[in-house]
Formats: structure tokens, sequence, C-alpha cells
């Protein structure tokens, strides 16, 4: 008996490919995943033809051993998660109302992601543990590539702006980048006070309310250029002047401060190929306790503290800071039932409590030309929040920007003041929702 | 193309209502398309979150088990009959049905649980009377009544506490004089039980500061400029 002919031993290729750490930012999130809850976010692209299962199906196998970060499966060690890789085909599943719930371990052979489609619309949930938004953009336009070209379109495997599926995976792309270009040269402290929470009644576990506005890049671009900032800082600025009505609508004694946590893309600073987490986030805000705000005086503060903020040493300072915590020895030899305890409490305590939302820009989204003609527009979504009210994914596709809010709660003040403030600015607004159709 | 007439923003052609204020879409010169399609399909995913509280109330009520039949057995072996391990297998379902009925019940209220405690504690000191012996006469005029006190004291702390209106130093002088008359009514039932004669001695003791304190708290919250100048002088 020849044992070359056999086909290649799962078992030896998983114990070739092996297991990775989670990154830094991922640490937190297995910590505060419960029974009916996970940190998820979704991209999606919505094609001009109906979506045909098989195809897509087998445009995932094809792609999947090309993305490493993606073929993973959490796995519980003894003093911290780990990311073991895993060999099984996934499957894919038609979209339901409801997206971005907790993705069972039994669910997709413990993979991390789920891939969805509906109608036109090709969708990617994941948890955070596996890659940020500029991750699973990557791996969201190589399932699409790869399922036109199985339906017949001509689009190179080379292309700008794809990653090519017939290379082998880079070392570099999962690399964790934050240990790579740390210099704990100093730790940011991070001190900052507890910020306003719009209040509401709580969705049942599971679900959440989806607002998306679709807005034109040029006329978003000329009115953030009227107020000399730029889109991100004009869209940040507008959020939280709304969430800033909504706390004077309620009249509370004392008012806290209105902050929006905007997550940074890190590549843009560091030549990190990486395609596994490398964010981190600055909370630009008011304090509402000086006196009153204007929106043009908002927009000024917000301005500045971006620019202020938006500084290699800066955020090498906190990223130095979060990664001495990974790697403090009391932290690093506490057993992880009692880890998980500790991160969530510092969690509740510390983390979401820190701003009023969440709102992530991942920018524009550029495609080969080969690919443009098939594709509609991109949507990103952040999925149901742990304990803020909402929050908000921004993206755009040529001349498309999507603006989803994902809320947990049933009221949707804040969704319909922020684009009632963009349509008074003279923004053309369409709007599409999650609502049942009744 | 249908705007809501509210929010100024142009609505999804499956949009019936607008999604930021509810309004209902009136477009005299478009029909609303039945058959169009919604952005999200109307099949939803839903979370069975009974479980894990299942998994739980099975947990307690296996473990709860284990003492209640090794007792069980050892009695009936050695004395060929259930007798002392009747009192064990009636404290340990007495403590089953202060944990499993919440667990079980979603919506199951205070009250309600309230109600099941004081049952289940009716329901062993019962068992309790038999074992001793029921010419023991001590279950209806002692142990029924100074339950059926505590029962009340809860029932009326609930009901208080769970009152929005009502405002927290009230809140507070209701549960002191609560307390305190709980341990009158209890020494009062002692008494009446031992010798027939009322006479409140340690009962007293804990009464007079807790009216005291109940009669302070509202007085504070009666007169604004007491309760103004206390937040004044005890501010943190």
């Amino acid at each position: 008996m020849k044992k070359t002919d056999k086909k290649p031993d799962s078992k030896a290729q998983k114990r070739e490919k092996g297991w990775y750490k989670l990154d830094n930012a991922a640490n937190i999130y297995p910590a505060i995943v419960t029974s009916n809850w996970a940190p998820n976010f979704r991209v999606s692209v919505t094609l001009k033809e109906q979506i045909d299962p098989d195809a897509l199906s087998k445009a995932l196998n094809s792609c999947l051993p090309r993305f490493k970060n993606f073929s993973l499966v959490l796995r519980r060690g003894l003093f911290w998660h780990y990311l073991e890789f895993s060999d099984k085909k996934p499957s894919i599943s038609r979209e339901v109302r409801n997206p971005m719930r907790i993705i069972t371990k039994h669910e997709n052979h413990g993979y991390q992601f789920r891939v969805t489609y509906y109608n036109k619309r090709i969708a990617l949930e994941l948890m955070h543990v596996l890659a940020d938004g500029s991750g699973a953009m990557m791996f969201l336009k190589a399932i699409a590539a790869e399922y036109l070209r199985i339906k017949g379109a001509a689009i190179p495997y080379d292309a700008e702006g794809l990653v090519n599926i017939k290379e082998p995976p880079k070392p570099e792309e999962m690399e964790d980048s934050f240990r790579k270009y740390a210099k704990f040269r100093t730790r940011q402290p991070r001190r900052e006070s507890r910020a306003y929470w719009a209040k509401g009644t709580k969705l049942a576990p599971g679900n959440v309310s989806i607002v998306t506005g679709r807005v034109s890049v040029k006329e978003m671009l000329a009115k953030s250029k009227e107020y000399g900032v730029t889109i991100t800082e004009f869209l940040a600025s507008v959020l939280i002047w709304v969430i800033y009505q909504n706390q004077k609508s309620r009249k509370m004694r004392r008012e806290l401060p209105v902050k929006v946590s905007v997550p940074l893309n890190l590549r843009k600073f560091y030549p990190s190929q990486s395609m596994r987490n490398f964010s981190l986030f600055i909370n630009p805000g008011i304090e509402p306790r000086y006196g009153d705000y204007e929106f043009e005086e908002i927009v000024i503060d917000v301005h500045h503290f971006m620019r202020m903020n938006l500084k290699e040493k800066y955020l090498n300072a906190v990223m130095s800071a979060n990664l001495s915590d990974e790697l403090n020895p009391v932290v690093r030899i506490l057993p992880l039932i009692l880890k998980n305890r500790v991160l969530a409490a510092f969690y509740s305590a510390v983390g979401e409590t820190r701003f009023s939302t969440d709102m992530s820009n991942l920018g524009a989204v550029t495609l080969p030309p080969e690919m443009e003609d098939y594709v509609e527009h991109f949507d990103f979504m952040l999925g149901r929040p742990h304990g803020i009210p909402f929050d908000v994914g921004v993206i755009s596709y040529k001349d498309a920007m999507s603006i989803s809010f994902s809320g947990g709660i049933e009221e949707r003040d804040c969704e319909r003041e922020f684009f009632r403030e963009l349509v008074k600015r003279g923004i053309h607004v369409k709007i599409e929702s999650n609502s049942r159709k009744k | 193309m249908s705007y809501c007439v509210n929010c100024g923003v142009e609505l999804n052609e499956s949009e019936r209502k607008c999604p930021l204020c509810d309004t209902v879409v009136i477009n005299p010169n478009v029909v609303f398309d039945e058959k169009a399609e919604p952005v999200f399909p109307n099949e939803q995913f839903l979370i069975d979150l009974a479980d894990n509280r299942k998994m739980t109330a099975l947990l307690v009520s296996v473990i709860l088990a284990i003492p209640m039949s090794i007792c069980l057995v050892v009695n009936l072996s050695l004395d060929h009959a259930i007798t002392w391990s009747m009192i064990v297998a009636g404290a340990i379902f007495m403590l089953w049905s202060f944990i499993v009925p919440p667990l079980l019940l979603k919506n199951l209220r205070l009250m309600a649980a309230t109600v099941i405690d004081t049952a289940a504690m009716l329901a062993f000191l019962y068992l309790l009377n038999i074992y001793l012996g029921l010419e023991e006469r001590w279950y209806l005029p002692l142990a029924v009544p100074i339950v059926l006190c505590l029962f009340a004291f809860f029932c009326i702390n609930i009901a208080v506490v769970r009152n929005n209106k009502i405002g927290k130093l009230y809140m507070a002088a209701v549960v002191f004089i609560t307390i305190g008359a709980l341990l009158v009514a209890v020494e009062v039932i002692i008494d009446m039980y031992t010798d027939g004669k009322v006479e409140l001695i340690w009962s007293l003791i804990t009464m007079i500061p807790c009216a005291l304190l109940s009669l302070l708290y509202v007085i504070i919250e009666k007169k604004k400029s007491i309760k103004e100048n206390l937040r004044k002088k005890l501010q943190v």
C-alpha cells in the first residue's frame, strides 16, 4: 500500500497551517460575547442581477484558502482564546431580517463568519476577532469578483484593488501589526469621562433595527468642503449635534459629554499588509457643561480634535498602552475563565461608556474597471451594539454613499433627526430599513 | 418615488411608512406596489433564550436531588421507613421552589414568586409538625401567623419599592416602619403562644428606632428646606 496515493492528511495540514494568537484588538471580543450577542459587523455588495446561490458557494470555496485569517475557528485555551486553522467547507445561507446575530459554533463549522445572499446582494457577516472593516472588505471583494467570473465576467485575477486568489497567502497578511509597530516610548493614559447614551426600549435579543440612508458622495463632499472639514468629520459633527439635541430634550439635571467613537485605519500610518485588526478609536465630542453649543462650533471642535489626534506619535502611544495591558504578567497568568470576567467587567465599566455612539467610515471602495459595471453599491453595517443605543457604518462606492444605523432600541429618534439634518442642509437622502413590511 | 412629508427623505419603494417617523406614505401619483421586494427579507431568525435558564434549572434540580435521594435511601435502609429524611427532603424541596420556578417561568412576577415561596415554607413547616407529632400544637398558632406576617412584610415592601411615584425617602420610611411592625407582630404571636399574655420587650427596642427613623424620613421628604440643607451639607 502506497501512502503517497492517499489524499493529503487534513490533520497534518492543520498542524502545518497552525494556530494564531488573537491580535491585541481582538482579545476583548470573545470575553464580551454572551449567549445571544457577539461583536459582529457586515459588509455587503449589491450587484445588478439576482444572486445564484450555487455560484456564490463555489466562489466562497475558491476564495477561502487564500484568506488565511478567515479559515480560522475560535478556540479556548487555558489562558487565552486562540484561532485554529480549519479546512472544512463553509456554507452559505439566505439572508434574514435580523442580520449580524451571533454565529454559533455549530452554524458554519465553527467559522466566525457567514456569507448570505438576498435578491442581488451578497453579504459577509463576521465577528471582529477575525478582521476589521478593511480586511473584511478585501474578502468580500474577492468573493464578489470570483462569483462574477463564474457567471462569465472577464475579471483578471491580478487586477488592481483585488487580492489575487491564485497566489498563496502571504505571511505578512497574518501578522499582528499592533505588536509589530507599537514602540512603547510612552503609554497614553485612558482617562475619559462617561458619555451620554440616548435612551429607548430595548429590542428583543438577536434583533437589530437597521436604517440605511443613501446619499450622493458629491453632495456630501461639497457640504463638508463648505465647512472646511472631511466627510467623516462632518458626519461625526451631525451625529454629535443630534445626540446633543436628544440629551437637551430630556432636560437632565446634569448633562453628560456627547462623544462619537471614530475608528481609524492604522494602515494609513504604517506599511502594514495585515488583513486582521489594525485600527484604533478616537472619541471626538463636546462637553455640554461648558455651555450651549451651535452646530458650526461642533464642526470646528471635531475638526481640530481629529487633526490633533491623527498623529502617528499619539496613536502609537495609545497602541502601546493597549498592548502593555495584554503583556502584563498578571493579566497573562490569569486563567481564561477569570480573565473573561475581568475583561467583561472592564469593558462594561470603561469600554462603551466613554462614547455616545460609534461611527465607522470605511471610505471609498475601489474596484478594477472590469468589475465596475456589475456592481450597484456597497453597504457597511456594524452589528447591534452591546450597550450604546446604536452605531453607524459609512461606506462609499463611486457616487453612492451608504450611511447605516444599527440600533438595539425600538425608537429611531436619533436616526430620524440625523437624516432630517442632512435634508435640511440640502443633501438628498433615500431611506431603506429592515422594518417588517405591513 | 415617494418622499416622507415629515422628514423630507426619499423612501424605498417597499416602504409603506417612513421608517424614521412612521408617517404613512400617501402619494396620489404612485400606487403602492404590494409586490415590491423589501430591502430585507421578512423571515427572522429567532434566538432561543430559554435554553440557558432551562439548563440552569435542570442543573439545580439534579444537584439538589443528590443529597435528597441519598438521605432517603440511607433512612430507608437503616430504619425501613421514611422518618428523618422526610425533613431533609422537605427542606430541599423548599429550597428548590425558591430557585427553580423563577428560572422556568420567564415572566414570573416578584409578588407571585413570594406567594410560591410562602406556600413552600408553610408546607415544609407542616411537614416538620407531622414529624415532631401533631399533638405539639405549634403549627397553627405560631408558625402560620409568623410566615403570614413575613409574607405581608414582603408584599408591602415590593409594592412600595416598585411604585415609581413614591419618593425614595418615603420608601425608606415604609421599609423601616414595616421592619419594626414585623418584629412587634412576631413578639405578639410568640407571647400569645407561650402564655397568652402580650408583654412587648425586645421588639420595642427595635421598633422605637425604626419608627423614629421613618418619622425622620417623612419629615425630611415633606420639608423641602431641610432636604435641600441636608443635600448641601452631606454632598459627597
